[in-house]
Protein backbone atom coordinates (compact mmCIF):
# COMPACT_ATOMS: atom_id res chain seq x y z
CA UNK A 1 0.00 0.00 0.00
CA UNK A 2 2.81 2.68 0.71
CA UNK A 3 4.65 1.46 -2.28
CA UNK A 4 1.27 2.12 -4.27
CA UNK A 5 1.52 5.86 -2.37
CA UNK A 6 4.73 6.61 -3.20
CA UNK A 7 4.29 5.92 -6.74
CA UNK A 8 0.40 7.49 -7.25
CA UNK A 9 2.24 10.80 -5.13
CA UNK A 10 5.02 10.85 -7.63
CA UNK A 11 2.63 10.89 -10.28
CA UNK A 12 0.58 13.27 -9.25
CA UNK A 13 2.97 16.03 -7.37
CA UNK A 14 5.54 15.93 -10.72
CA UNK A 15 2.69 18.20 -12.28
CA UNK A 16 1.03 19.60 -9.54
CA UNK A 17 3.41 21.23 -7.21
CA UNK A 18 5.58 23.45 -9.67
CA UNK A 19 2.27 24.54 -10.62
CA UNK A 20 1.49 25.30 -6.82
CA UNK A 21 5.05 26.96 -6.47
CA UNK A 22 4.27 28.99 -9.63
CA UNK A 23 0.84 30.49 -8.27
CA UNK A 24 2.55 31.51 -5.18
CA UNK A 25 5.71 32.67 -6.71
CA UNK A 26 3.47 35.14 -9.20
CA UNK A 27 1.51 36.03 -6.17
CA UNK A 28 4.58 37.60 -4.80
CA UNK A 29 6.02 39.21 -8.51
CA UNK A 30 2.17 40.90 -8.45
CA UNK A 31 2.12 42.06 -5.05
CA UNK A 32 5.45 43.45 -5.57
CA UNK A 33 4.55 45.15 -8.87
CA UNK A 34 1.12 46.18 -8.00
CA UNK A 35 3.17 49.40 -5.51
CA UNK A 36 2.66 52.59 -7.38
CA UNK A 37 6.28 53.42 -9.14
CA UNK A 38 6.71 49.61 -10.30
CA UNK A 39 2.68 50.05 -11.83
CA UNK A 40 3.18 52.54 -14.07
CA UNK A 41 6.79 51.22 -15.89
CA UNK A 42 6.07 50.94 -19.36
CA UNK A 43 2.24 52.31 -19.28
CA UNK A 44 1.71 49.37 -16.78
CA UNK A 45 1.93 46.67 -19.44
CA UNK A 46 3.82 44.65 -17.07
CA UNK A 47 1.60 44.65 -14.24
CA UNK A 48 -1.75 44.09 -16.63
CA UNK A 49 0.44 40.79 -17.86
CA UNK A 50 1.76 39.95 -14.80
CA UNK A 51 -2.08 40.02 -13.12
CA UNK A 52 -3.41 37.92 -16.65
CA UNK A 53 -0.30 35.25 -15.66
CA UNK A 54 -1.35 34.95 -11.77
CA UNK A 55 -5.02 34.53 -13.15
CA UNK A 56 -4.14 32.25 -15.93
CA UNK A 57 -1.95 30.11 -13.55
CA UNK A 58 -5.03 30.13 -10.58
CA UNK A 59 -7.47 28.64 -12.84
CA UNK A 60 -4.86 26.10 -14.01
CA UNK A 61 -4.22 25.22 -10.24
CA UNK A 62 -7.63 23.86 -9.94
CA UNK A 63 -8.44 23.01 -13.71
CA UNK A 64 -4.84 20.46 -13.82
CA UNK A 65 -5.28 19.49 -10.24
CA UNK A 66 -9.01 18.21 -11.29
CA UNK A 67 -7.67 16.85 -14.62
CA UNK A 68 -4.90 14.88 -13.50
CA UNK A 69 -7.16 13.18 -10.18
CA UNK A 70 -9.78 11.99 -12.36
CA UNK A 71 -7.15 10.96 -15.31
CA UNK A 72 -4.66 9.27 -12.83
CA UNK A 73 -7.81 6.86 -11.79
CA UNK A 74 -9.27 6.31 -15.32
CA UNK A 75 -5.77 6.44 -17.30
CA UNK A 76 -3.59 4.48 -14.36
CA UNK A 77 -6.53 2.10 -14.13
CA UNK A 78 -8.92 1.72 -16.81
CA UNK A 79 -6.14 2.85 -19.51
CA UNK A 80 -3.64 0.46 -21.24
CA UNK A 81 -1.30 0.89 -17.71
CA UNK A 82 -4.30 -1.03 -15.95
CA UNK A 83 -2.55 -4.07 -18.00
CA UNK A 84 0.58 -3.71 -15.79
CA UNK A 85 -1.49 -2.11 -12.23
CA UNK A 86 -4.20 -4.89 -11.93
CA UNK A 87 -1.30 -7.38 -12.30
CA UNK A 88 1.09 -6.50 -9.66
CA UNK A 89 0.25 -8.25 -6.48
CA UNK A 90 -2.04 -5.79 -4.52
CA UNK A 91 -5.40 -5.86 -3.98
CA UNK A 92 -8.42 -3.69 -5.84
CA UNK A 93 -9.19 -2.05 -2.13
CA UNK A 94 -5.69 -0.67 -2.09
CA UNK A 95 -5.42 0.73 -5.67
CA UNK A 96 -8.91 2.69 -4.66
CA UNK A 97 -7.38 3.82 -1.24
CA UNK A 98 -4.08 4.89 -2.74
CA UNK A 99 -5.59 6.80 -5.36
CA UNK A 100 -8.41 8.70 -2.82
CA UNK A 101 -5.74 9.60 -0.48
CA UNK A 102 -3.49 10.84 -2.82
CA UNK A 103 -6.45 12.22 -4.61
CA UNK A 104 -7.63 14.42 -1.26
CA UNK A 105 -4.25 15.23 -0.01
CA UNK A 106 -3.25 16.82 -3.65
CA UNK A 107 -7.11 18.83 -3.61
CA UNK A 108 -6.04 20.14 0.11
CA UNK A 109 -2.76 21.56 -1.25
CA UNK A 110 -4.08 23.23 -4.12
CA UNK A 111 -6.70 24.74 -2.04
CA UNK A 112 -4.35 25.74 0.27
CA UNK A 113 -1.18 27.47 -2.17
CA UNK A 114 -4.32 29.23 -3.46
CA UNK A 115 -5.42 30.95 -0.53
CA UNK A 116 -1.66 31.29 0.70
CA UNK A 117 -1.09 33.06 -2.45
CA UNK A 118 -4.30 35.64 -2.60
CA UNK A 119 -2.86 36.28 0.87
CA UNK A 120 0.27 37.41 -0.59
CA UNK A 121 -0.81 39.08 -3.73
CA UNK A 122 -2.88 41.26 -0.99
CA UNK A 123 -0.76 41.53 1.98
CA UNK A 124 2.92 40.66 0.95
CA UNK A 125 5.21 38.89 3.58
CA UNK A 126 2.19 39.72 6.04
CA UNK A 127 0.10 36.81 4.86
CA UNK A 128 3.12 34.44 5.58
CA UNK A 129 3.11 35.47 9.62
CA UNK A 130 -0.69 35.50 9.14
CA UNK A 131 -0.60 32.12 8.11
CA UNK A 132 1.65 31.71 10.93
CA UNK A 133 -0.69 32.79 13.56
CA UNK A 134 -3.56 31.23 12.06
CA UNK A 135 -1.61 27.96 12.74
CA UNK A 136 -0.75 29.46 16.43
CA UNK A 137 -4.42 30.21 16.55
CA UNK A 138 -4.74 26.24 15.77
CA UNK A 139 -2.10 24.95 18.25
CA UNK A 140 -3.70 26.75 20.89
CA UNK A 141 -7.09 25.04 20.72
CA UNK A 142 -5.91 21.74 20.71
CA UNK A 143 -3.80 22.46 23.56
CA UNK A 144 -7.47 23.78 24.76
CA UNK A 145 -9.82 21.47 26.48
CA UNK A 146 -13.94 21.53 25.91
CA UNK A 147 -16.38 21.27 23.65
CA UNK A 148 -15.02 23.89 20.93
CA UNK A 149 -12.26 21.68 20.26
CA UNK A 150 -14.56 18.73 19.82
CA UNK A 151 -16.88 20.74 17.45
CA UNK A 152 -13.82 21.31 15.82
CA UNK A 153 -12.53 18.12 15.32
CA UNK A 154 -16.11 16.58 14.36
CA UNK A 155 -16.55 19.33 11.86
CA UNK A 156 -12.82 18.69 10.37
CA UNK A 157 -13.61 15.34 9.78
CA UNK A 158 -16.53 15.57 8.31
CA UNK A 159 -15.56 18.01 5.68
CA UNK A 160 -12.45 14.99 5.20
CA UNK A 161 -15.34 12.48 4.81
CA UNK A 162 -17.08 15.18 2.24
CA UNK A 163 -14.27 15.03 0.39
CA UNK A 164 -13.25 11.77 0.32
CA UNK A 165 -17.17 10.69 -0.37
CA UNK A 166 -17.17 13.61 -3.16
CA UNK A 167 -13.97 11.83 -4.83
CA UNK A 168 -15.11 8.45 -4.72
CA UNK A 169 -18.46 9.31 -6.15
CA UNK A 170 -16.20 10.27 -9.30
CA UNK A 171 -14.23 7.46 -9.24
CA UNK A 172 -17.62 5.79 -8.99
CA UNK A 173 -19.15 7.45 -12.34
CA UNK A 174 -15.57 6.80 -14.37
CA UNK A 175 -16.27 3.02 -12.97
CA UNK A 176 -19.53 2.76 -14.47
CA UNK A 177 -19.00 4.57 -17.47
CA UNK A 178 -16.35 1.60 -18.01
CA UNK A 179 -19.31 -0.80 -18.35
CA UNK A 180 -20.38 0.44 -21.34
CA UNK A 181 -18.94 -1.31 -24.45
CA UNK A 182 -17.94 2.31 -26.47
CA UNK A 183 -17.92 6.10 -24.93
CA UNK A 184 -16.67 5.19 -21.82
CA UNK A 185 -15.63 8.65 -21.28
CA UNK A 186 -18.72 10.37 -22.42
CA UNK A 187 -20.93 7.48 -20.36
CA UNK A 188 -18.97 8.11 -17.40
CA UNK A 189 -20.50 12.14 -17.76
CA UNK A 190 -23.71 10.81 -18.35
CA UNK A 191 -23.61 8.98 -15.14
CA UNK A 192 -22.72 11.75 -13.55
CA UNK A 193 -25.05 13.89 -14.37
CA UNK A 194 -27.54 10.53 -13.74
CA UNK A 195 -26.81 10.24 -10.16
CA UNK A 196 -26.06 13.49 -8.98
CA UNK A 197 -30.00 14.37 -10.16
CA UNK A 198 -30.94 10.79 -8.85
CA UNK A 199 -29.23 11.84 -5.20
CA UNK A 200 -30.56 15.75 -5.62
CA UNK A 201 -34.05 13.86 -5.55
CA UNK A 202 -33.64 11.26 -3.29
CA UNK A 203 -32.33 13.87 -0.50
CA UNK A 204 -35.47 15.76 -1.89
CA UNK A 205 -37.77 13.33 -0.97
CA UNK A 206 -36.06 12.27 1.95
CA UNK A 207 -36.79 16.08 3.32
CA UNK A 208 -40.38 16.16 2.29
CA UNK A 209 -40.98 12.61 3.71
CA UNK A 210 -39.19 13.63 7.16
CA UNK A 211 -41.92 16.73 6.84
CA UNK A 212 -44.48 13.93 6.60
CA UNK A 213 -43.66 11.38 8.66
CA UNK A 214 -44.63 13.72 11.73
CA UNK A 215 -44.22 11.96 14.94
CA UNK A 216 -40.69 10.05 14.70
CA UNK A 217 -39.45 13.11 13.23
CA UNK A 218 -40.44 14.94 16.19
CA UNK A 219 -40.01 12.31 18.94
CA UNK A 220 -36.16 12.60 17.36
CA UNK A 221 -35.87 16.23 17.24
CA UNK A 222 -37.20 16.54 20.69
CA UNK A 223 -34.44 13.83 22.10
CA UNK A 224 -31.98 15.87 20.11
CA UNK A 225 -32.96 19.22 21.81
CA UNK A 226 -33.25 17.15 24.84
CA UNK A 227 -29.38 16.55 25.18
CA UNK A 228 -29.36 20.23 25.42
CA UNK A 229 -27.46 22.84 22.52
CA UNK A 230 -24.26 21.25 23.95
CA UNK A 231 -24.80 17.29 23.16
CA UNK A 232 -27.20 17.99 20.54
CA UNK A 233 -24.63 19.73 18.73
CA UNK A 234 -22.24 16.54 19.22
CA UNK A 235 -25.03 14.30 18.09
CA UNK A 236 -26.16 16.32 14.70
CA UNK A 237 -22.35 16.33 13.77
CA UNK A 238 -21.42 12.46 14.78
CA UNK A 239 -24.83 12.21 12.71
CA UNK A 240 -23.76 13.78 9.70
CA UNK A 241 -20.13 12.25 9.79
CA UNK A 242 -21.97 8.76 10.03
CA UNK A 243 -24.34 9.68 7.28
CA UNK A 244 -21.02 10.90 4.63
CA UNK A 245 -19.20 7.84 5.84
CA UNK A 246 -22.16 5.56 5.03
CA UNK A 247 -22.89 7.09 1.65
CA UNK A 248 -18.68 7.16 0.87
CA UNK A 249 -18.72 3.49 1.52
CA UNK A 250 -21.47 2.76 -0.87
CA UNK A 251 -19.59 4.50 -3.55
CA UNK A 252 -16.24 2.82 -2.44
CA UNK A 253 -18.23 -0.69 -2.74
CA UNK A 254 -19.68 0.19 -6.04
CA UNK A 255 -16.54 1.07 -7.47
CA UNK A 256 -14.50 -1.90 -5.86
CA UNK A 257 -17.43 -4.06 -7.23
CA UNK A 258 -16.93 -2.71 -10.41
CA UNK A 259 -13.20 -2.79 -10.56
CA UNK A 260 -13.09 -6.42 -9.49
CA UNK A 261 -15.91 -8.30 -11.57
CA UNK A 262 -16.04 -6.59 -14.17
CA UNK A 263 -13.00 -4.93 -15.60
CA UNK A 264 -12.74 -5.63 -19.41
CA UNK A 265 -9.79 -3.33 -20.23
CA UNK A 266 -9.88 -2.57 -23.96
CA UNK B 1 -2.19 -33.66 -22.41
CA UNK B 2 -3.37 -33.90 -18.66
CA UNK B 3 -0.90 -33.55 -16.26
CA UNK B 4 -0.69 -34.09 -12.45
CA UNK B 5 0.03 -31.07 -10.73
CA UNK B 6 -0.91 -28.36 -13.31
CA UNK B 7 0.87 -25.38 -13.12
CA UNK B 8 -2.40 -24.05 -14.97
CA UNK B 9 -5.74 -25.26 -14.34
CA UNK B 10 -8.52 -24.01 -16.71
CA UNK B 11 -12.33 -26.02 -15.79
CA UNK B 12 -15.27 -25.20 -18.22
CA UNK B 13 -13.88 -22.16 -18.80
CA UNK B 14 -16.22 -19.38 -20.51
CA UNK B 15 -16.28 -16.12 -20.92
CA UNK B 16 -19.41 -14.68 -22.82
CA UNK B 17 -19.35 -10.83 -23.52
CA UNK B 18 -23.16 -10.29 -24.56
CA UNK B 19 -24.32 -12.22 -26.84
CA UNK B 20 -20.98 -12.91 -28.18
CA UNK B 21 -19.28 -16.62 -26.88
CA UNK B 22 -15.47 -15.60 -26.87
CA UNK B 23 -14.61 -18.58 -24.86
CA UNK B 24 -16.69 -21.96 -24.81
CA UNK B 25 -15.69 -24.28 -21.78
CA UNK B 26 -11.87 -24.75 -22.09
CA UNK B 27 -10.80 -27.52 -20.18
CA UNK B 28 -6.53 -27.13 -20.26
CA UNK B 29 -3.77 -28.39 -17.55
CA UNK B 30 -0.35 -27.07 -18.98
CA UNK B 31 2.81 -28.68 -16.34
CA UNK B 32 5.74 -27.24 -14.95
CA UNK B 33 8.84 -26.37 -17.44
CA UNK B 34 6.89 -26.31 -20.65
CA UNK B 35 7.32 -23.98 -23.44
CA UNK B 36 3.55 -23.92 -24.52
CA UNK B 37 2.80 -22.15 -27.70
CA UNK B 38 -1.36 -20.88 -27.52
CA UNK B 39 -2.28 -20.47 -31.36
CA UNK B 40 -4.97 -19.26 -32.95
CA UNK B 41 -6.53 -16.75 -35.87
CA UNK B 42 -7.58 -13.24 -34.84
CA UNK B 43 -11.11 -13.78 -32.68
CA UNK B 44 -9.75 -17.49 -31.72
CA UNK B 45 -10.02 -16.80 -27.81
CA UNK B 46 -6.47 -15.98 -26.81
CA UNK B 47 -6.41 -13.07 -25.80
CA UNK B 48 -9.32 -13.46 -23.65
CA UNK B 49 -7.82 -17.07 -22.01
CA UNK B 50 -4.67 -15.09 -21.19
CA UNK B 51 -6.87 -12.09 -19.66
CA UNK B 52 -8.79 -14.52 -17.70
CA UNK B 53 -5.53 -16.10 -16.34
CA UNK B 54 -4.12 -12.98 -15.12
CA UNK B 55 -7.11 -11.66 -13.78
CA UNK B 56 -8.18 -8.83 -15.68
CA UNK B 57 -11.32 -10.52 -16.66
CA UNK B 58 -13.55 -12.83 -14.90
CA UNK B 59 -15.37 -15.90 -16.29
CA UNK B 60 -18.80 -16.38 -16.92
CA UNK B 61 -18.50 -19.78 -15.86
CA UNK B 62 -15.86 -22.33 -14.85
CA UNK B 63 -12.68 -21.52 -13.26
CA UNK B 64 -8.61 -21.18 -14.04
CA UNK B 65 -6.29 -21.83 -10.87
CA UNK B 66 -2.50 -21.05 -11.42
CA UNK B 67 0.24 -22.68 -8.56
CA UNK B 68 -3.11 -23.19 -7.04
CA UNK B 69 -5.12 -20.45 -6.79
CA UNK B 70 -7.57 -18.16 -8.41
CA UNK B 71 -6.19 -15.28 -10.00
CA UNK B 72 -5.28 -12.77 -7.22
CA UNK B 73 -2.71 -11.65 -5.22
CA UNK B 74 -0.63 -14.83 -4.68
CA UNK B 75 -1.09 -15.87 -8.86
CA UNK B 76 -0.20 -12.10 -9.24
CA UNK B 77 3.26 -12.95 -7.77
CA UNK B 78 4.18 -15.65 -9.37
CA UNK B 79 3.01 -14.81 -12.84
CA UNK B 80 5.09 -12.95 -15.44
CA UNK B 81 2.67 -11.08 -18.15
CA UNK B 82 3.48 -8.95 -21.00
CA UNK B 83 0.40 -7.92 -22.87
CA UNK B 84 -0.01 -7.39 -26.39
CA UNK B 85 0.09 -3.07 -26.10
CA UNK B 86 2.18 -0.60 -24.31
CA UNK B 87 1.31 -0.66 -20.79
CA UNK B 88 4.13 1.05 -19.05
CA UNK B 89 3.52 4.65 -18.43
CA UNK B 90 6.04 6.61 -20.83
CA UNK B 91 6.62 9.84 -17.77
CA UNK B 92 9.19 7.70 -15.92
CA UNK B 93 12.98 6.90 -16.88
CA UNK B 94 13.67 3.18 -17.74
CA UNK B 95 15.12 3.38 -14.26
CA UNK B 96 12.50 4.25 -12.48
CA UNK B 97 10.58 1.20 -14.06
CA UNK B 98 13.22 -1.30 -12.65
CA UNK B 99 12.94 0.13 -9.27
CA UNK B 100 8.42 0.15 -9.79
CA UNK B 101 9.02 -3.67 -10.61
CA UNK B 102 11.77 -4.44 -7.69
CA UNK B 103 9.53 -2.59 -5.67
CA UNK B 104 6.32 -4.93 -6.49
CA UNK B 105 7.62 -8.21 -7.50
CA UNK B 106 10.13 -9.56 -4.96
CA UNK B 107 11.36 -12.29 -7.70
CA UNK B 108 12.72 -9.47 -9.95
CA UNK B 109 16.08 -9.60 -10.78
CA UNK B 110 17.55 -5.94 -11.28
CA UNK B 111 20.72 -7.32 -12.25
CA UNK B 112 19.46 -9.21 -14.98
CA UNK B 113 17.52 -6.41 -16.12
CA UNK B 114 20.31 -4.17 -16.21
CA UNK B 115 22.60 -6.73 -18.22
CA UNK B 116 19.82 -7.05 -20.44
CA UNK B 117 19.64 -3.14 -20.99
CA UNK B 118 23.62 -3.13 -21.46
CA UNK B 119 23.30 -5.66 -23.90
CA UNK B 120 20.75 -3.76 -26.24
CA UNK B 121 22.50 -0.60 -25.84
CA UNK B 122 19.28 1.28 -23.78
CA UNK B 123 19.99 3.90 -22.13
CA UNK B 124 18.57 3.07 -18.55
CA UNK B 125 18.08 6.88 -17.82
CA UNK B 126 16.26 7.63 -20.64
CA UNK B 127 12.70 8.81 -20.31
CA UNK B 128 10.26 5.95 -21.96
CA UNK B 129 8.52 8.78 -24.09
CA UNK B 130 11.40 9.09 -25.79
CA UNK B 131 12.36 5.52 -27.06
CA UNK B 132 11.03 4.31 -30.18
CA UNK B 133 8.37 2.07 -30.32
CA UNK B 134 10.35 -1.06 -31.13
CA UNK B 135 12.80 0.26 -28.06
CA UNK B 136 9.75 0.47 -26.00
CA UNK B 137 8.44 -3.17 -26.29
CA UNK B 138 12.31 -4.53 -25.65
CA UNK B 139 11.76 -2.13 -22.59
CA UNK B 140 8.71 -4.13 -22.00
CA UNK B 141 10.31 -7.42 -22.21
CA UNK B 142 13.25 -7.08 -20.28
CA UNK B 143 11.36 -6.42 -17.04
CA UNK B 144 9.02 -9.01 -18.13
CA UNK B 145 11.79 -11.32 -18.23
CA UNK B 146 13.89 -10.15 -15.62
CA UNK B 147 11.61 -11.55 -13.01
CA UNK B 148 12.23 -15.35 -12.12
CA UNK B 149 8.47 -16.62 -12.12
CA UNK B 150 6.72 -19.03 -12.24
CA UNK B 151 4.87 -18.61 -15.27
CA UNK B 152 5.72 -16.02 -18.18
CA UNK B 153 2.32 -15.17 -19.96
CA UNK B 154 3.48 -13.48 -23.63
CA UNK B 155 0.85 -11.93 -25.68
CA UNK B 156 1.97 -11.53 -29.15
CA UNK B 157 5.48 -10.58 -27.70
CA UNK B 158 7.05 -10.93 -31.53
CA UNK B 159 4.03 -9.66 -33.40
CA UNK B 160 5.64 -5.89 -34.18
CA UNK B 161 8.97 -6.17 -34.21
CA UNK B 162 11.45 -6.46 -37.36
CA UNK B 163 12.70 -10.50 -37.89
CA UNK B 164 16.46 -9.55 -36.53
CA UNK B 165 15.05 -8.04 -33.08
CA UNK B 166 12.23 -11.32 -33.47
CA UNK B 167 15.27 -13.99 -33.30
CA UNK B 168 16.71 -12.07 -29.91
CA UNK B 169 13.45 -11.71 -28.04
CA UNK B 170 13.22 -15.43 -28.98
CA UNK B 171 16.91 -16.00 -27.71
CA UNK B 172 15.86 -13.65 -24.16
CA UNK B 173 12.70 -15.48 -23.39
CA UNK B 174 14.57 -19.44 -24.11
CA UNK B 175 17.74 -17.55 -21.69
CA UNK B 176 15.66 -16.39 -19.11
CA UNK B 177 13.35 -18.41 -17.73
CA UNK B 178 14.36 -21.39 -15.46
CA UNK B 179 13.59 -25.13 -15.43
CA UNK B 180 10.53 -25.29 -13.81
CA UNK B 181 8.76 -22.48 -15.15
CA UNK B 182 6.36 -22.37 -18.14
CA UNK B 183 5.87 -20.37 -20.87
CA UNK B 184 2.65 -19.13 -22.29
CA UNK B 185 2.93 -17.48 -25.43
CA UNK B 186 0.36 -16.29 -27.69
CA UNK B 187 0.68 -15.45 -31.53
CA UNK B 188 0.13 -16.47 -35.09
CA UNK B 189 3.46 -16.40 -36.08
CA UNK B 190 3.97 -20.09 -35.61
CA UNK B 191 6.96 -20.65 -37.68
CA UNK B 192 9.35 -18.14 -35.97
CA UNK B 193 8.58 -20.05 -32.79
CA UNK B 194 7.55 -23.79 -33.66
CA UNK B 195 11.23 -24.21 -33.08
CA UNK B 196 11.66 -23.65 -29.37
CA UNK B 197 8.46 -24.72 -28.42
CA UNK B 198 7.58 -28.45 -26.07
CA UNK B 199 3.59 -28.53 -27.17
CA UNK B 200 0.69 -26.34 -28.82
CA UNK B 201 -2.86 -25.44 -28.09
CA UNK B 202 -5.25 -24.73 -30.87
CA UNK B 203 -8.00 -22.15 -30.67
CA UNK B 204 -10.56 -21.86 -32.96
CA UNK B 205 -13.82 -20.02 -32.25
CA UNK B 206 -12.98 -20.21 -28.71
CA UNK B 207 -13.55 -23.53 -28.10
CA UNK B 208 -9.92 -25.93 -27.77
CA UNK B 209 -9.40 -28.06 -30.89
CA UNK B 210 -5.47 -29.02 -29.99
CA UNK B 211 -3.67 -29.96 -27.48
CA UNK B 212 -0.37 -31.49 -28.18
CA UNK B 213 3.09 -32.04 -27.57
CA UNK B 214 5.48 -30.69 -30.77
CA UNK B 215 7.01 -33.81 -31.24
CA UNK B 216 3.43 -35.84 -31.20
CA UNK B 217 2.56 -34.19 -34.00
CA UNK B 218 5.96 -34.06 -35.87
CA UNK B 219 5.74 -38.24 -35.31
CA UNK B 220 1.96 -38.65 -35.35
CA UNK B 221 0.72 -36.26 -37.96
CA UNK B 222 4.04 -36.56 -40.13
CA UNK B 223 3.88 -32.83 -40.33
CA UNK B 224 4.77 -29.36 -38.84
CA UNK B 225 3.11 -27.50 -36.09
CA UNK B 226 2.93 -24.76 -39.59
CA UNK B 227 1.97 -26.69 -41.88
CA UNK B 228 -0.66 -28.36 -39.07
CA UNK B 229 -2.01 -25.25 -38.00
CA UNK B 230 -2.58 -23.74 -42.04
CA UNK B 231 -4.77 -27.11 -42.19
CA UNK B 232 -6.57 -26.68 -39.14
CA UNK B 233 -7.26 -23.18 -39.33
CA UNK B 234 -7.70 -23.08 -43.68
CA UNK B 235 -10.67 -20.28 -44.83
Amino acid sequence: MLKLLKYEWKACARVCLPLYAAVVLLAAVNHLTMNGAVQEMLFGIPTIVLAMLYTGVMVAVFVVTGVILLQRFYKNLLGDEGYLMFTLPVTVTQHIWSKLLVAVVMSDIATLAALLSIGILFDGMGAMSGFGSLLADLGHLFTGTGHDLLYMIETAVFLMLTALTGMLFLYLCIALGHLAKKHRVLMAVVWYFVLSTVGQSLLMMLFIGAAELGDPVTTLADFVRGLGPVAGMHVVLLGLCAGMAAVGAAFFAGTRYILKNRLNLE
Amino acid sequence: MEQQDGLVVCQGLTKRYGSHLALDGLDLTIGRGRFVGLLGPNGSGKTTTIKLMCGLLQPTSGTVRIDGAAPGVHTHSVVSYLPDRAYLNDWMRVTELLNFFADFFADFDRVKANDMLAALAIDPLARLKTLSKGTKEKVQLILTMSRRAQLYILDEPIAGVDPAARDYILSTILANYSEDASVLLSTHLIADIERVLDEVIFLKNGALVLHEGVDTIREQHGKSVDTLFREVFAC
